[in-house]
């Protein structure tokens, strides 16, 4: 099988055993990347985007979660295959992942420049010192003075937190990067420095990127391509201009009218009526068509495939469907 | 996640429900509801010794003194002959009596300190805190042995040496869930349609602080059954011929070499009880506080 | 970090002053007369009444208890025992090392155990060693100490003959004593390190460094570990002081000249001021680790070593506005 992409994702189905039942958390989702692409992934809560994104780092909370199907592979190589060894060497070096909450993602007891020494050394064969120094380097690259290498989480705030985050993710230059939401938890005036920050950095070491966000937005102004997720499946895929201009599936067209304009006069925000179904007992056919404006008879029982519409444009609507009801 | 929620009700405002919750979380432990129940038995023997036991405590029989375990005496007898099994059976007795009265007064007394303390705050607060300070610097055993010390021996004081040990756990608990709870809407609610402040006390404070009330009580009387043990083995807590599992060992030490069935029994006893009382205490801290739980 | 301590030092002295306030006052109100009790039964009327007033025994409580906090205060000088007329003070320092060996061997013991179980239940979860530690830490909580001192000498005196039963002639003589001891507080540091490191590998950080790339082992060692410390550290603190309650009983029983045993002897012999001496020679041990257990969370958490710090900034800002 020929991967002419850079990061290439098939059929990836993840699932948390609990309790209550099977979580189906993400299903059957295919996506692809090229080498310096952004791709943002946008979803409501609970959409499966961080589980996609630990599934590619392979950091699965296991138990209870399990990857059920599907491959990824990596330049090539299927890295749901690699032994912990192998995949260690990946994480960090080749993927990196910046999270949410940089409240909670810093070790609170290690001075922020050894924890982004720490990567610099699992990776490199450097000796403390020069790690160190290395880490001053990236510390600065972040815009935070190296002075303070040796200072802990708690004396930072959020934003110069997240910037420590973002150091230790792209210590190693990775090839990779996957930014979960890196915004989300900081003051919107921070939010677009941090933004900025990353979508510079990402452009200087050439990195491809995964944004997983909720905000579209942010979305149009970092990256090049869009997968839209709905309760764990892709439900639109495509370019920029494609999702943001050619909208096709009911869901992506909701979640932009629900975007307040500048330009219109509305008075209210158009809402999505309802809520995502449960994770635990999905429907047997669409899982949108129960808040769908579009919905027909056919959607409760058939779940549609994504289907290409145009080159490299993917829905998942029974109304593309070919044959469909359109 | 529902669950949690319905726990953070619970302990702002008492209502039925929480309970019923906390008894369906306890009803899944199988650990904790095997304890329950054998502790329930332990208590149910130790009113009936008279019925249950099968010689009186005090029966001494020279001709039968240090007998190993057999048909006649389950754990054989002692070096006066009497029947260890009766011994622990009524030996049972005074360990729950004074586990269960102890902690009561540490509650009682400590209660009402950290009650009083958390409530009126300043100086009163400063006062009381400081001198539980006080009673914490020393550990608890040595408070209880220098109290023992300090008494005439007998059962009351030896319920009062222990529970004074005791006293601050009480305090600390009661105050901080005063403090905490002070602040909150429906006690302004209750003061504003003029309720008095032991109205206040009474009717709403000590409900929201029972469920680490019940799980502190529960370990803190096994630590109580420890304690009596611990000073009737000294010599300083219940005296002969008086049955109790402690002196009963403290006895049995010196014939410990020949006949060790005499210090296994009670020991055992002993060691059931508290484990017993310490897995309970688990399982209701665990059901009564699903937060804590992993 | 110095002016912490120095100002934690200044906070223990109400307490421990209120500490021998209380001893002081229990003991003065303990039945029996001192100076009957010196002389013995036979001894006259006058001869006693002479007595108490030699020794001041007469005077009232204020007088005494003024008395003797000044002497200890002052002069270091714990009173004199009733029993042998030598200063108490000789008498303690005499006893506490076996005490304080027999403590610090426990807790060294508690720890080891402890602490590993502990971590192995925690990164083990479910597993049969979890389940095993999660066992013997019950157990240990549950058992009386000094039964299993009792269980200890019927084992490995009396059936195996490995080890001698009581006293203290030599190394075999201080290996039951610390094992017995430190079960108890082995097991509840376990629980304890086992809860913490739980909570802790669930926490966000623990995923980044699994997102660096960081083994295993070295995420446990470098990253879990001193989070999961504190707790712990504070569990540690309380132990040791029913370890000095415990000590008491374990040196009973395996006939260990120290502190505890002395007391015991004293409190049999109504001799007050060797128990009260005993007793707040303990008490003062029990808050001196409580201050190191203080000084350690700084160590360990950098966030309480600047609580710390801001603390004296706070009140030197007080005091320049005043």
């Amino acid at each position: 099988m020929a991967n002419k992409h850079f990061l290439e994702i098939k059929d990836l189905s993840i699932h948390y055993k609990t309790d209550s039942g099977l979580v189906k958390a993400v299903n059957n989702l295919s996506l692809n990347l090229d080498k310096g692409e952004s791709l943002g992934l946008v979803g409501e809560t609970g959409a499966g985007k961080t589980t996609t994104a630990l599934g590619i780092m392979n950091l699965i909370p296991d138990p209870p979660g399990i990857i059920a199907s599907g491959e990824i592979f990596l330049e090539g190589e299927n890295i749901l295959m690699l032994n912990r060894q192998e995949m260690r060497k990946l994480r960090g070096n080749k993927i990196s992942m910046v999270f949410q909450d940089p409240m909670t993602s810093l070790n609170p007891v290690m001075s922020v420049g050894k924890q982004i020494a720490e990567s610099i050394q699992i990776h490199e064969k450097l000796s403390k010192v020069e790690a160190e120094k290395r880490a001053v380097d990236v510390l600065e690259m972040v815009g935070i003075p190296g002075e303070r290498f040796n200072e802990y989480p708690h004396q930072f705030s959020g934003g110069m937190r997240q910037r420590v985050v973002i150091a230790i993710a792209l210590a190693c230059k990775p090839d990779l990067l996957i930014a979960d939401e890196p915004t989300t938890a900081l003051d919107v005036t921070i939010q677009a420095q941090v933004l900025d920050l990353i979508s510079n950095l990402k452009r200087e070491q050439n990195t491809s990127m995964i944004l997983i966000t909720h905000d579209l937005g942010v979305v149009a102004e970092v990256c090049e391509k869009v997968a839209i997720m709905y309760a764990g499946e892709l439900v639109e895929y495509g370019t920029l201009d494609d999702i943001y201009n050619h909208t096709k599936h009911p869901y992506s067209i909701g979640l932009f009218a629900s975007i307040p304009n500048i330009y219109s006069e509305e008075k209210r925000l158009t809402l999505i009526p309802g809520l995502m179904p449960d994770p635990t007992d999905l429907p047997e056919g669409c899982s949108f068509c129960s808040r769908c404006n579009r919905a027909v008879e056919q959607c409760k029982v058939h779940n549609p495939a994504l289907v290409e519409t145009d080159p490299g444009h993917f829905v998942r609507c029974i109304h593309y469907e070919e044959g469909g009801a359109l | 996640m529902s669950r949690r929620k319905r726990a953070s009700i619970g302990t702002s405002s008492s209502h039925s429900g929480y309970w019923a919750n906390a008894w369906g979380r306890l009803k899944k432990n199988k650990s904790a509801i095997v304890s329950l129940i054998l502790l329930i038995l332990m208590i149910l023997v130790a009113i009936f010794a008279k019925y249950v036991s099968p010689y009186p405590y005090d029966l001494q029989n020279p001709a039968e003194a240090y007998q190993s375990p057999s048909a006649q005496h389950w754990l054989g007898t002692d070096n006066f002959g009497r029947d260890i099994l009766s011994r622990i059976i009524y030996g049972g007795r005074i360990s729950l009596f004074v586990g269960f009265f102890s902690i009561f007064f540490a509650i009682i007394v400590g209660g009402i300190l950290g009650a009083v303390a958390g409530y009126y705050a300043g100086k009163i607060d400063n006062i009381l805190m400081r001198t539980m300070d006080i009673l914490m610097a020393i550990p608890g055993l040595l408070l209880a042995i220098t109290l023992a010390a300090a008494f005439e021996p007998g059962l009351r004081n030896v319920i009062i040496a222990i529970g004074v040990a005791e006293v601050p756990f009480y305090a600390r608990i009661l105050r901080s869930s005063v403090l905490s709870l002070k602040e909150q809407e429906f006690i302004e609610a209750a003061r504003c349609i003029g309720a008095s402040d032991k109205r206040i006390i009474l009717k709403h404070i000590i409900p929201n602080c029972l469920a680490p009330i019940i799980v502190q009580s529960t370990l803190g009387m096994a630590g109580a059954i420890l304690s009596v043990a611990s000073l009737s083995f000294l010599g300083l807590g219940i005296q002969p011929p008086t049955p109790e599992w402690g002196s009963m060992l403290s006895n049995a030490r010196q014939h410990i070499l020949n006949y060790p069935h005499m210090v296994v029994f009670p020991g055992l006893a002993i060691m059931l009880t508290i484990f017993v009382l310490n897995i309970l205490g688990d399982g209701l801290r665990d059901a009564l506080d699903p937060r804590l739980k992993d | 970090m110095l002016k912490f301590i120095g100002k934690r030092l200044l906070m223990m002295i109400p307490v421990l002053l209120g500490v021998i306030i209380l001893v002081f006052t229990i003991m003065f109100y303990t039945p029996g007369d001192p100076a009957r009790i010196m002389l013995g039964a036979g001894a006259s009327e006058e001869a006693v009444q002479q007595l108490r007033e030699e020794k001041g025994l007469n005077r009232p409580y204020f007088v005494q208890l003024g008395d003797y906090i000044k002497n200890i205060v002052l002069h270091g000088d714990f009173g004199e025992s009733f029993q042998t007329g030598e200063p108490v003070l000789n008498e303690i320092l005499e006893r506490f090392p076996t005490t304080l060996k027999l403590a610090s061997l426990s807790v060294l013991v508690s720890l080891i155990v402890g602490l590993s179980m502990g971590i192995l239940s925690a990164t083990h979860q479910y597993s049969w060693i979890d389940k095993f530690a999660t066992a013997f830490a019950l157990l240990g909580v549950s058992m009386p100490s000094f039964w299993a001192g009792l269980m200890a000498t019927i084992l490995f005196s009396s059936i195996l003959g490995w080890l001698p039963a009581s006293g203290s002639y030599g190394w075999k003589y201080w290996i039951l004593p610390p094992l017995v001891l430190g079960l108890h507080s082995a097991a509840s540091i376990m629980r304890m390190t086992r809860s913490s490191l739980l909570e802790v590998i669930r926490q966000d950080y623990i995923r980044t460094a699994r997102a660096k790339g960081q083994s295993e082992r070295k995420v446990i060692v470098v990253h879990a570990l001193r989070n999961a410390l504190i707790p712990v550290v504070t569990v540690v603190g309380m132990q040791f002081g029913v370890l000095l309650g415990g000590s008491i009983l374990i040196e009973s029983v395996f006939a260990l000249p120290g502190l505890g045993r002395l007391i015991i002897g004293a409190i049999g012999k109504r001799d007050r001021m060797v128990v009260q001496g005993g007793v707040l020679f303990l008490a003062l041990s029990f808050s001196f680790v409580n201050l190191l257990v203080d000084i350690l969370y700084a160590y360990i958490d950098p966030r309480i070593m600047s609580q710390y710090k801001a603390l004296n900034k706070k009140k030197k800002k007080v005091s320049k506005n005043v």
